[in-house]
């Protein structure tokens, strides 16, 4: 290009109304490319926040209840029909183990309408109702005295196992990982921001160097006021980021231990209904203690157990406390168990029932004490009378765990959920007020050429 | 004009077939419950027994003179063993009234062979409650007595030869015969109506072997307890029980809205069963035996138990058979 010498060039560059507005294009663009990239991560971040508290939240939490709900039920019939005539509260129990599970399912259905979950929740749907009629048979033909009614027990059990419990497991699955995407995208690196964030400054720098350079003024107050309103956003942006990814964080975790604890006390119920099908099919040391064994192993506490991991996660948040003592009453109940097991196969069914549950029939008063003082030497003294007065203290101690892990990662998610507010209206008027004084800033340049 | 009439009529027709409610989701979840165990065909045979009553097998080791009085077993035998342990170890079926169930209410196992292990729990000790009933399934029958978990068996066990391998039997103490339970509605007259259609009876038992061979091919489905067979019948899973006459009389109790029906097509003389090495308890049990068929003990069971459940007048205990000089070893 021979015509380019260094005096064209210089009159090229030099500042013309054309160019002038231009400038001005391109530094709105600039403004408004970071004003909206800012307010939709800070919306995006916001709702993700926000559904972590209000709703993937809460539905895993409803999820978890519907399993909770069931295993608890199936360990309540179990327990109830080993005793001759059904406890009133236990049969209250159970009443409300079903309701619960399908109070909670009605939530889960209501929000999540994907179609993964609506295999899971059609398996519940007809296998809740199928499950109770079972039940009912049970417990009528137990109260005519038919032995019939413990196969119809057993089949019941059998339909919880086998189908419904399996259906809730996906669900709570389903919806657990709909929360951690939920907390995936409240935390992710915002990468966009960033970018977005270092084109505008580049581009506001040096349309003002340029400015500069051709202009005998050093400072144009619009671009001024545009810069300090863009550096101002942005720390107030990423400084609400990293103050609700601490909060999430920390959510998160209360939700680990909460889970880890769940996941126990799950256990801690299916071991517990094992106990009473065992002595309810009464053929000694059968697959059910086996899987009393296999849970026994899975819950610890010891190295690599439920238990174990529980305690773990919930190291020094509010469940610490009730993890350990659930270890110890674990311990205990798995002596009054074995207590319990040694009874039945010696024959000694009428008080390994009692043992079990603390009524039954025929129970002999002396073979009890006998087994007590045994026990009290076995557990030491304040040992639990009976195996399901064992489980309940487990189950109490995990329960009050969950009850804190949850609160905790409740309270943690909505302070997360506190520090986004405001902030992609923020970042939109912010970005506005970068527009409006770049816009500003070059008008009054354009001006001058008149 | 009428291509027009007829485009609006196609599109209604069309609309209606559109209209149609959508199908349900997931048809699986539909799945009728059953009972867990259940195996169906050729896989509910696994353990089974061959219905083989010949006089070679029924035949059983005659009583070696008469009983000692209780508390004074002979030195070195199993019932010395037994009395030392303080109670007799008897395996039991807890789903069968009238023959051995467990009674919900009190939490008791009863039942007419129930009540023969008890006679022997006398002999031994002079108390007749010093058993400790173990429950088991027909299927567990044979590793109960192989593992020497029990003493004696009173679980309803037919004497076949090929049980012989495992176990020594008492000589026969209740004759049964197969035959089927159905619905009060079902319009089958016996085993022969229900070829195709699903036959429940325990695992490991003689029954489920009969079912599977019957001319009329039914479908054999075998369960652990003889409750899970009721259960199945009173949910429509199973067309019909098929067993001893005997057993199906006790599910019959359970269930007004059952009738028993059809020819007996097995001959099933029904004994105790023991451990191969303890003939001596053998022995003793037959001699036990003689004592209730004789004493009118026999009778008075089978009225307070099984009463006309079965037929008409109480009958005559069975006579015993027992082997000659090849088995006095």
């Amino acid at each position: 290009m021979p015509g380019l010498s260094p005096a064209r060039l210089r009159a090229a560059l030099k500042p013309t109304p054309a160019k002038l507005l231009a400038a001005m294009l391109v530094t709105i663009t600039a403004s408004l490319l970071w004003g909206s990239a800012a307010t939709w991560t800070a919306v995006n971040r916001t709702s993700a926040a926000n559904d972590m508290v209000a709703a993937t939240g809460p539905l895993s939490f409803d999820a978890e209840q519907v399993y909770q709900s069931l295993a608890d039920a199936d360990a309540t019939a179990a327990a109830a029909f080993l005793a001759v005539t059904e406890p009133p509260a236990a049969r209250a129990e159970f009443r409300a183990d079903i309701e619960r599970a399908v109070t909670y399912l009605r939530a889960v259905t209501a929000a999540d309408p994907t179609r993964a979950a609506r295999s899971g929740l059609a398996t519940l749907d007809t296998g809740i109702p199928e499950y109770t009629t079972l039940i009912g048979q049970a417990q009528a033909d137990s109260r005519d005295g038919l032995p019939v009614g413990a196969s119809y027990l057993l089949e019941a059990s059998y339909l919880m196992r086998s189908r419904l419990l399996p259906a809730a497991d996906g669900l709570y699955r389903q919806e657990n990982a709909r929360l951690a995407s939920s907390y995936a995208q409240a935390t992710g690196f915002p990468a966009i921001v960033i970018f977005t964030a270092v084109v505008g400054a580049v581009v506001l720098f040096r349309v003002q160097r340029w400015l500069t350079s051709r202009t005998q003024r050093v400072l144009n107050r619009g671009f001024v006021a545009a810069s300090l309103i863009g550096v101002l956003s942005l720390a107030w942006l990423l400084g609400g980021f990293l103050a609700a990814r601490t909060s999430l964080i920390a959510a998160r975790e209360h939700g680990a231990a909460a889970q880890s604890l769940v996941r126990a006390e799950i256990t801690v119920l299916r071991a517990h209904a094992d106990e009473s099908l065992t002595l309810i099919n009464r053929s000694g040391d059968d697959a059910s203690e086996a899987d009393f064994k296999q849970a026994e192993e899975q819950l610890g506490p010891g190295t690599g157990t439920l238990l174990s991991a529980a305690r773990a996660a919930a190291d020094g948040r509010p469940g610490d406390g009730r993890a350990a003592a659930a270890g110890s009453a674990a311990t205990a109940w798995y002596a009054v168990h074995r207590a319990v097991r040694d009874l039945d196969n010696g024959g000694d069914y009428p008080d390994a029932v009692y043992l079990a549950i603390g009524s039954g029939p025929a129970a002999s008063p002396a073979v009890i004490q006998q087994r007590e003082s045994a026990l009290a030497k076995q557990v030491g003294p304040g040992h639990p009378a009976t195996s399901a007065g064992a489980f309940q203290a487990v189950e109490a101690d995990l329960a009050g765990g969950i009850t804190a892990d949850r609160a905790s990662f409740t309270a943690a998610a909505s302070r997360g959920d506190g520090a986004l507010s405001g902030l992609a209206a923020g970042m939109g008027i912010a970005s506005l007020l970068m527009a409006a004084g770049c816009a500003w800033g070059l008008s009054r340049r354009i001006a001058e050429y008149r | 004009m009428r291509g027009a009439a007829l485009g609006l009529l196609i599109f209604l027709i069309t609309a209606c077939g559109t209209a149609a409610p959508p199908a349900p989701v997931a048809t699986a979840a539909g799945a009728v419950p059953s009972p867990s165990g259940v195996t169906t065909g050729t896989a509910a045979l696994a353990g089974s027994s061959v219905v083989n009553a010949s006089p070679a097998c029924v035949a059983s080791l005659r009583p070696s003179g008469p009983l000692p009085a209780p508390g004074h077993m002979p030195a070195g035998s199993t019932m010395a063993a037994i009395y030392q342990r303080g109670y007799l170890v008897v395996g039991v079926d807890q789903t069968t009234p009238l023959l051995s169930y467990r009674d919900p209410a009190t939490g008791r196992v009863d039942g007419f062979n129930v009540a023969i292990a008890r006679q022997v729990a006398e002999a031994i000790f002079g108390n007749e409650n010093a058993i400790k009933p173990v429950a088991i399934t027909s299927a567990q029958r044979r590793s109960a007595i192989e593992g020497h978990q029990v003493d004696l068996i009173a679980d309803p066990t037919t004497i076949s030869c090929d049980r012989l391998a495992w176990a020594d039997f008492s000589a026969d103490y209740l004759d049964a015969h197969q035959r089927v339970l159905v619905p009060s509605g079902s319009k089958a007259r016996g085993i022969g109506d229900l070829g195709g259609q699903k036959v429940c009876a325990a695992a490991g038992t003689t029954s489920i072997h009969a079912i599977a061979v019957q001319p009329s091919h039914p479908i054999p489905v075998a369960v652990p307890n003889w409750s899970d067979c009721l259960a199945m019948l009173q949910q429509g899973q199973v067309a019909a029980i098929s067993t001893t006459d005997t057993v199906l009389a006790g599910l019959a109790t359970q269930d007004p809205q059952t009738k028993i029906v059809g020819p007996r097509f097995t001959f099933e003389p029904q004994g105790l069963g023991m451990s191969k090495d303890a003939k001596d308890l053998v022995r003793f049990v037959n001699a036990v035996l003689e004592r209730i068929r004789t004493n009118g003990e026999w009778k008075q069971l089978y009225a307070r138990y099984i009463g006309t459940r079965i037929q008409s007048s109480i009958p005559d205990p069975p006579a015993p058979s027992y082997c000659g000089a090849s088995c006095l070893d």
